[in-house]
């Protein structure tokens, strides 16, 4: 391995960085909350995904995480919206956050500046401020801890209590796998040169989809995700059928998961009859909050090890800065063209 | 190979539509439950719910029951067969929380227990393989959520069905069907299209499983643009795979640019892509999506033969 990135350095402060924004306190003005919209993209929505998966047996109102510029048509004036967006230029949120202003629905940002700061500073909303110099997705601790704060003031703390009685213990985590030889080592050197597919629960999916995005931006290597209901119904023939080297078939679950009739063991079992290979990682804790931030841990720490282990930088996504760019200026060409069509009378009045 | 696939799915959804519509109240909370290859029926029909109301549908895929399905949510429950496992389960956790049950099936286990407790009960043609059923299911959904207060989505349906029959009689055994089934054919196909699409791309992924028994990948756009187009264009293994990448015009401008964008990016790297263009509302860019999918589908069972 080549020496410690900067990447390395933001994933160590993961856990500090839950702790400076959990207790945050927010006023919701005695808003009755029905239901909750988070607008994010990327890393935010993943960082979201983790929250919501955790508040299913807490929380008695619906939370939903919005990936698309058009919000659902249910979200209005009893709705709390959260834009999640770290630059606070993400386009596609910044659309979120227009359209849920438009329905009157009250909004809180977690950002730390951008456009979005100016709008919600201009409209009168919160804004929940992480600091500036990190990439977006090693953000994660401070969108998971003022999530975490929101969900609590809107009623429902047992996802903040849970989390924060278990960051000790993550931090322990956290620490082992900064130790040459840790299993996240291990697991690095094991998946580089191939393709991972990352297969969960429907309750893992925020750890699927974490370390699929890590794989992709942090080492550069393509990564599928899978539901392993889909595998148990349709993906094992294929997956029998499948000669190829590439793919690596990856179960990721909860140590709680392998019970004999589980749904986990059930296909791993009739992997192990095809003698298709595959690995399954159980992660331990004492609650459901602490598997899945361990995994979340692991996951982060595998995918920065590999890119070192290339030699490259994790935090240079070279090609998301050319992609915005084009749709920016795209975006500038079109209006541009709109108007001149105006001024020639193309387009009606 | 037998296809499994059924090329009449318009004149299943228009069948099904003609059955008589009850309106019962007006829900503001849907929770789905679908399984297995009803997960493609349910979200395509979603998606005009999703844009066109203010009722909250929210699908689940596994047996959790969150806390707030109370007595004011409203729970659907779909499954062709009516087999799942986590059916029973499912069911008495969500009858001991009040909420009002409806089940769509064509028999098994939850017929039985949907009759039994007298629930709201939309049965479908049985002896179908569960993808020649999407069509009645699809119709099975369309009035019961019109029914629940999703007011015109029947209407909706009922005028899309000529433009559908249209683009299956020009797609089904078309040259441009055979030409995608040689494409995905040669490699690891992966599949993306817009979360509004999703029915689409897991019609695609399911059948090439299940049918034709290759490995598919799916993923969605605009979250493409946030990670995975990082790896597309820096892993050497891209070559190791065909992207289907299915556009369409949306009611987002930024959406629709983010695609073109997207795909402007893409074709300056070294990368195997079919770009498919799907023109219509909402519901029949997803059902169209779905009738490319069978289309494709069915000439490559042909080819596996």
């Amino acid at each position: 391995m080549t020496e410690q990135t900067q990447a390395r350095i933001r994933l160590h402060n993961f856990i500090e960085d839950i702790e400076r924004s959990i207790d945050t306190p927010i006023d919701l003005k005695g808003m009755e909350v029905k239901s909750i919209m988070i607008g994010a993209m990327g890393g935010s929505a993943i960082s979201s995904n983790i929250v919501v998966s955790c508040c299913a047996d807490c929380a008695k109102i619906p939370i939903s995480i919005i990936r698309s510029p058009v919000i659902p048509g249910w979200v209005g004036p009893d709705t709390l919206t959260v834009i999640s967006t770290y630059s606070g230029n993400t386009d596609e949120t910044l659309e979120m956050y227009k359209r849920a202003k438009a329905v009157k629905s009250p909004i809180i940002v977690i950002t730390s500046g951008g456009k979005v700061e100016g709008m919600a500073e201009s409209d009168g909303y919160p804004i929940l401020k992480i600091p500036t110099g990190y990439q977006p997705r090693y953000s994660s601790g401070y969108m998971i801890g003022y999530l975490a704060a929101i969900i609590a003031a809107s009623g429902y703390p047992a996802f903040s209590n849970n989390l924060k009685s278990c960051l000790d213990s993550l931090r322990s985590y956290r620490n082992y796998m900064e130790v040459q030889g840790s299993l996240a080592y291990l697991l690095a050197d094991k998946y580089k040169d191939c393709v991972p597919v990352i297969c969960t629960e429907s309750k893992f999916k925020s750890i699927a989809l974490r370390w699929k995005s890590q794989f992709n931006e942090n080492s550069k290597t393509i990564c599928f995700d899978s539901a392993l209901s889909e595998l148990d119904d349709f993906e094992k023939a294929p997956w029998a059928n499948y000669k190829g080297k590439k793919l690596t078939l990856i179960l990721i679950a909860g140590e709680d998961d392998m019970a004999d009739d589980s749904l986990l063991k059930r296909a791993a079992n009739n992997l192990e009859k095809m003698g298709f290979p595959f690995d399954l990682i159980a992660v331990g804790g004492n609650t459901r909050e602490e598997r899945l931030f361990r995994a979340w841990i692991l996951g982060d720490y595998v995918t920065v090890y590999m890119a070192e282990h290339y030699g490259i930088d994790p935090e240079i996504t070279t090609v998301i800065t050319e992609l915005k760019k084009r749709i920016r200026g795209e975006i500038r060409v079109r209006i541009i063209q709109s108007a001149s069509r105006r001024r020639d009378g193309q387009i009606g009045a | 190979m037998k296809s499994q696939v059924s090329r009449n799915l318009p004149e299943q959804i228009e069948e099904t539509l003609q059955k008589p519509v009850t309106k019962i109240y007006e829900s503001t909370l849907i929770c789905i439950y679908n399984f297995e290859a009803s997960n493609v029926a349910a979200d395509s029909i979603s998606s005009f719910v999703y844009k066109n109301t203010k009722i909250q549908i929210h699908t689940i895929v596994d047996k959790s029951v969150p806390e707030w399905i109370t007595p004011s949510a409203d729970v659907i429950i779909m499954s062709y067969r009516g087999v799942n496992r986590y059916i029973e389960s499912i069911y008495s956790k969500v009858k001991s929380r009040g909420s009002k049950i409806h089940c769509i099936t064509s028999g098994g286990k939850l017929r039985e227990i949907c009759e039994k407790n007298s629930d709201d009960l939309y049965l479908i043609p049985e002896n179908l393989t569960p993808f020649e059923a999407t069509g009645y299911e699809m119709g099975a959904l369309v009035n019961l959520y019109e029914s629940i207060g999703a007011t015109s989505i029947k209407d909706a349906m009922i005028s899309i069905l000529p433009r559908l029959k249209e683009y299956r009689d020009l797609i089904w055994d078309s040259e441009y069907a055979w030409k995608l089934a040689m494409r995905v054919n040669g490699a690891i196909p992966v599949i993306y299209c817009s979360g509004e699409l999703r029915a689409v791309h897991k019609r695609w992924k399911m059948l090439l499983n299940s049918i034709v028994n290759k490995l598919a990948f799916s993923g969605e756009f605009p979250e493409f643009d946030h990670n995975e187009i990082v790896s597309w264009t820096e892993d050497k293994d891209s070559r190791e795979f065909i992207m289907l990448i299915i556009k369409s015009e949306s009611e987002s401008e930024l959406l629709d640019k983010i695609f073109d964008s997207a795909i402007k990016v893409l074709s300056k790297y070294k990368l195997d892509i079919e770009v498919i263009d799907i023109d219509g509302t909402i519901m029949e860019r997803s059902i169209k999506g779905i009738i490319l999918a069978d289309a494709v589908i069915n000439r490559l069972s042909e080819v596996n033969t």
